[in-house]
């Protein structure tokens, strides 16, 4: 039995998680352990988990050091103002638990913005959002079984947030995995946007698993952007969203992931008729570092449309993975859509992995597809360096630009602006040098 | 200014430039007429130091230096400009960035400090106006989506924020329309002065109706066949090239 199973099974026995005094919900904890004990987590030999490392996460060790001891709220906030957006709604979350001091969740007309863990506390609450599916795999029963808190969002029809709302997510130490389970339902018309911003601020390996399940009714629309902030190579990270998009809604999702040890952001949209989503990403990645994407859209009904678009820069050692497939069901006539993964390898060792599949089941559909990997374009250094601009800083600001492309189809002016300046830091450019119309 | 003492060229092992004389002085205005595969790009890749192109022989005298021994961007940094033929798109890199970054390079070259901000916006939107590019352009990607003749117009804002000193225009009229076309000479003329001199690569006359060339040379076969005034470009206008026929013709 490997060492996070154990854990799992003794964290779900002590039954102090939340939501565990109610037979219901610790009946699905009990049984998410079950299957996990007797599946265990993908290997290998699972095609979307073909290419990854994350075997290895399995039997890491998790120290008893106490990392980073961030006593207070005042404390805390050092960390956080650098990369808080102004004036937005925040929700913050140190190693998995809800901290309250730092955050202000959004306010709004039927708008209900509440951690997890009070959610399931309050009495009123017989709702149990926590829909499993037959082919989940180990690391989300490792989630069901297991999660301790979280972010709960419903929007009543109508609920329009002006704000956005950002997520906070702080890793200060290292003694064991962390569960995170989010609950997003949008109702008919409603708006919000959201970025989740992921820090590592501890001293040794951490390990974070979040699974966050969408219900978006007829025409609500949701955009969320992911940035992880950090460039440390102790955080492995992953991630699973699970979308279900009603008619005429509209999802949007940007992924950041700019460093960490082994990143994974693994997305299952379903779209119901004229629904329309995006999900577009880019990683950057060094040394052993790996930034997986794994992407299945489920084009259920007819004249929906979905837009892929990822980025890749992959340096020294590292390795990304693209596993991209739009699935178009035999009644999904007037399907629009396009998945597109360009890369760059930036060094001899490091490896990118690739795989866009369109499966068509209709007849009147437009798809398309595209990969590319490549190295930097010799003609576009030539054209910067007669520009006088020395070649280290052309191919700098190659790679800059490719990498700022990204953040151009994000539609709130507020996170767009934020994602660009933290770029920028992370590229070690000035904040305002990219110059682009913000 | 420039002076070029019979320059081999080739791409790999293929000779293309077989002997280039060519002197400018400052303030003229060169026009290198020729048909295709003449050898006419080569040579303003040349001087711009683009990799790819072995110098077999000769020699390109520059201000009194060794041009071949300068790198890409110091060619620039003293002086000299190139005006694409297909202009590099850059996504994700404003167009401001990169003018205000070559400038600044520029300047630190000639022992200057950096541009004030202001004054830089302030000396771009000016330039931009006359170029009838809208001020939007400054903060889209670098030619990205531009249309051809957007590419084109871009190049010429570059090149009237840099102040060049030796402005080499590769086949810059090739895709504009009439309108684009004028434009684009109408930005041309403005830079000319006395200390500045141009370089015109160009398959067609139509250019120089525009922008009137001192002195205009024929290139074929990877020579300089023929040199004379303006009035050689409408002799070339009315027989074509057709009287190129051996690679022997003139020499």
């Amino acid at each position: 039995m490997n060492r996070l199973v154990t854990l799992a099974r003794e964290t779900v026995q002590q039954g102090a998680l939340p939501g565990q005094s109610r037979a219901d919900l610790d009946g699905l904890r009990q049984s998410a352990l079950a299957t996990l004990e007797a599946h265990g987590f993908p290997d290998s030999r699972s095609e979307a988990f073909r290419y990854s490392r994350s075997k290895r996460l399995e039997n890491m060790a998790f120290a008893d050091a106490p990392g980073a001891v961030v006593e207070g709220a005042t404390a805390m906030e050092a960390y956080l103002s650098p990369i808080r957006i102004p004036g937005a709604w925040s929700m913050v979350f140190v190693d998995g638990h809800y901290h309250a001091a730092c955050s202000t969740p959004a306010v709004g007309d039927g708008l209900l913005c509440q951690n997890m863990t009070g959610f399931l506390e309050d009495k009123r609450n017989d709702y149990l959002p926590f829909p499993m599916e037959a082919d989940d795999h180990g690391w989300m029963q490792a989630n069901q079984a297991c999660f301790s808190d979280g972010v709960v969002i419903m929007a009543e029809a109508g609920c329009r947030l002006e704000q956005p709302l950002q997520i906070i997510h702080v890793s200060t130490r290292a003694a064991a995995p962390v569960y995170v389970r989010n609950h997003i339902h949008m109702g008919a018309d409603s708006h919000i946007d959201i970025l989740e911003s992921w820090l590592d601020i501890s001293s040794s390996a951490t390990l974070v698993n979040a699974v966050t399940d969408i219900q978006l009714d007829d025409h609500a629309s949701l955009n969320i952007v992911r940035l992880d902030e950090d460039d440390r190579i102790l955080a492995n990270r992953l991630a699973h969203q699970r979308i279900h998009a009603g008619t005429h809604s509209t999802y949007r999702q940007h992924t950041f992931h700019l460093g960490g040890s082994l990143l994974r952001q693994e997305t299952h949209i379903q779209l119901q008729q004229h629904a329309s989503c995006s999900t577009e990403g880019l990683f950057m990645t060094r040394d052993r570092q790996e930034s997986g994407h794994q992407l299945l859209i489920e084009h259920k009904a007819p004249d929906a449309s979905s837009q892929v678009r990822y980025h890749g820069l992959a340096d020294q050692a590292s390795r990304g993975i693209f596993q991209g497939r739009i699935l178009v069901g035999s009644h999904a006539d007037r399907t629009v859509a396009d998945m597109q993964s360009k890369n760059l390898l930036l060094s001899d060792q490091a490896e990118i992995d690739a795989m866009p599949q369109l499966e068509i089941h209709a007849d009147d559909v437009r798809c398309a597809h595209g990969v590319s990997i490549g190295q930097l374009d010799e003609t576009a250094i030539f054209y910067l360096e007669s520009r006088g601009i020395a070649r280290p800083e052309a191919v700098r600001l190659l790679m800059a630009g490719f990498a700022n492309s990204m953040t151009d189809p994000i539609v709130h002016h507020g996170l767009r602006t934020h994602v660009r300046a933290r770029l920028a830091v992370h590229l070690q450019f000035a904040p305002e040098s990219f110059g682009l119309k913000p | 200014m420039l002076n070029i003492q019979d320059l081999h060229v080739s791409v790999e092992d293929k000779a293309i430039l077989k002997g280039i004389n060519l002197q400018v002085a400052a303030g003229e205005v060169h026009a290198i007429m020729g048909p295709n595969g003449s050898g006419k790009s080569t040579l303003s890749h040349v001087l711009a130091g683009r990799p790819g192109y072995e110098v077999t022989a000769g020699s390109i005298q520059w201000q009194g230096q060794d041009l071949l021994a300068m790198s890409i961007e110091d060619r620039a940094r003293s002086g000299i400009f190139l005006a694409f033929q297909y202009p590099v798109e850059i996504p994700g890199v404003s167009n401001i960035y990169l003018l205000k970054a070559a400038l600044n390079a520029a300047r630190r070259h000639r022992g200057l400090n950096e541009i004030d901000a202001m004054d830089f916006l302030g000396t771009v939107k000016e330039k931009i106006r006359s170029l009838n590019l809208d001020e939007s352009f400054l903060y889209r990607g670098v030619n990205e989506g531009f249309s051809g003749g957007e590419k084109k117009r871009n190049e010429i804002l570059q090149m009237a924020i840099l102040e060049p000193l030796l402005c080499i225009l590769d086949e810059t009229d090739s895709g504009l329309d009439i309108d684009a076309l004028k434009i684009v000479a109408e930005g041309v003329n403005a830079l000319r002065s006395s200390d500045r001199s141009f370089l015109m690569v160009t398959h067609y006359q139509r250019l120089l109706d525009y922008i009137r060339p001192d002195h205009v040379h024929v290139l074929a076969h990877g020579r300089i066949i023929r040199s004379g005034g303006p009035e050689l470009a409408l002799e070339l206008e009315a027989q074509g090239y057709g009287w190129i026929n051996s690679p022997d013709a003139g020499a």
